[in-house]
């Protein structure tokens, strides 16, 4: 008797952790402001690669600088989309787990 | 990692700069390869030289080149005798550029090889950048 009232104390107290870190808000950014800061990134670099091939073609900016803004802003998009795509996948792969 | 490529990419850019600068100099060398004076017995075109420094960035810690200086070839001007040109002295002599075709184009094969050095190091670059987020993805 004392060793099953034990075992539901413990399956209580497990319970209102599990409730109670639910409900606290993580302190820290979480990862969809992290993925909402990068994708920003990545866009602003895109504009960038976009001002810069613009002004190349009006013949006022370096060959060199083109190459840099494009490399960049294809680098930090590759980036970003890997990244969304891990995270699709898992909660793809969470969502098909069975209950 | 990732930052130390980046860097690595920005050096071979200035590189390429720098030797672009270049090109230009010997651009100018060659073009005025027979430029003379203007004024009887004056000087003609002096070949310009151009020089290369490093420069640290204490902000990204790396040691950049820029183009130090473009400075004139103090060698002697080539003399040809013409008295009927213009720039021609008394005794019928003109001046010549101190240019050398040949030195020209030795420099100029230099700087091209210099900046497809540096190209290379953007390609290799952007190909260990690019295998990376490969690496990620799948």
């Amino acid at each position: 008797m004392v060793e099953v009232n034990g075992a539901v104390g413990a399956y209580q107290n497990a319970l209102k952790q599990v409730t109670e870190n639910s409900d606290k808000k993580s302190d820290g950014a979480s990862f969809g402001d992290m993925l909402k800061e990068s994708l920003g990134d990545a866009i602003e670099t895109q504009h960038k690669s976009e001002q810069m091939s613009a002004a190349a073609v009006q013949g006022k900016a370096d060959m060199i600088d083109v190459l840099q803004a494009v490399t960049e802003a294809e680098t930090t998009l590759n980036t970003v989309l890997s990244i969304r795509d891990r995270l699709v996948q898992s909660y793809q792969e969470i969502m098909r787990t069975p209950i | 990692m990732t930052t130390d490529i980046k860097q690595a990419m920005d050096l071979a850019a200035m590189g390429m700069r720098a030797q672009g600068t270049r090109m230009r100099v010997i651009s100018e060398n060659m073009a005025n390869a027979e430029t003379t004076a203007r004024e009887a017995g004056g000087d003609p075109y002096r070949r310009q030289m151009v020089t290369f420094k490093n420069v640290m960035n204490r902000r990204t810690d790396v040691n950049e080149v820029k183009i130090d200086k473009i400075i004139g070839d103090q060698s002697d001007f080539r003399m040809k005798h013409d008295p009927s040109h213009p720039a021609a002295d008394k005794d019928g002599f003109i001046k010549l550029p101190n240019v050398n075709s040949l030195v020209e184009m030795m420099d100029m094969r230099e700087a091209q090889r210099s900046y497809e050095a540096n190209l290379g190091i953007i390609d290799m670059s952007r190909t260990m950048l690019m295998r990376t987020i490969d690496l990620l993805r799948s």
